[in-house]
């Protein structure tokens, strides 16, 4: 279990793929955790993007739309803009931590240092590197 | 009470754009915010409900 440090829970995409798709590994884990945390969680237009993108290639576009129309209009979650003002910054944080991880995940980590909050994703590199600057601690 | 806040120029741009008559910016903020969350509909059971009705993944059939 991931205890959050703020108001508010940032979302990764794999969250939400776990969510989801009842196919995944961590669906169950992910469906516990989503009734039981009882801060709003953050959701980034780019986390939306990746998650639509994923979910039509996998699963189709009917259903894409339908997870994107439950996203949206559930008061669960918060929808955050995507800032492009912030990309110099996120770019910093890739080139300074050399983590294998995506742009939008990069994004994810440079928020959570931002608002100090932290991010509810199953990425151990993601995790590994949240933990480094301290932004989770686990129980 | 009134609190003094800071404004970037695009987001007092953005706010200038969306004030009609007779509206302050505190007034367009409230708006803003209550239109939105008046789109939210749905909840955590609903959601919750909606994932568990989905079809369960096909078992892999297993090749002779």
């Amino acid at each position: 279990m991931i205890y959050c440090t703020g108001k508010s829970m940032i979302v990764a995409a794999l969250f939400l793929f776990a969510l989801y798709d009842n196919s995944d590994s961590n669906h169950l884990r992910a469906l516990d955790e989503f009734e039981t945390i009882s801060e709003p969680l953050t959701v980034t237009h780019r986390v939306l993007e990746e998650l639509i993108t994923v979910l039509t290639y996998k699963q189709g576009v009917d259903f894409a739309l339908s997870v994107l129309e439950q996203t949206k209009s559930n008061d669960a979650f918060d929808l955050f803009p995507t800032e492009m003002s912030v990309q110099k910054e996120v770019l910093e944080l890739m080139k300074k931590t050399r983590k294998n991880l995506s742009f939008t995940d990069y994004s994810l980590v440079y928020l959570s240092i931002q608002r100090g909050e932290t991010v509810l994703t199953y990425d151990k590199q993601m995790l590994g590197l949240l933990k480094k600057k301290k932004i989770v601690k686990k129980a | 009470m009134v609190k003094v806040i800071g404004l970037s120029e695009d987001a007092c741009a953005t706010l200038k754009r969306r004030t009609r008559a007779g509206m302050s910016f505190s007034d367009v903020i409230i708006h803003e915010i209550k239109s939105k969350q008046s789109a939210k509909t749905r909840n955590k059971a609903d959601l919750l409900d909606w994932v568990k009705s989905l079809p369960k993944p096909k078992s892999k059939k297993l090749s002779n």
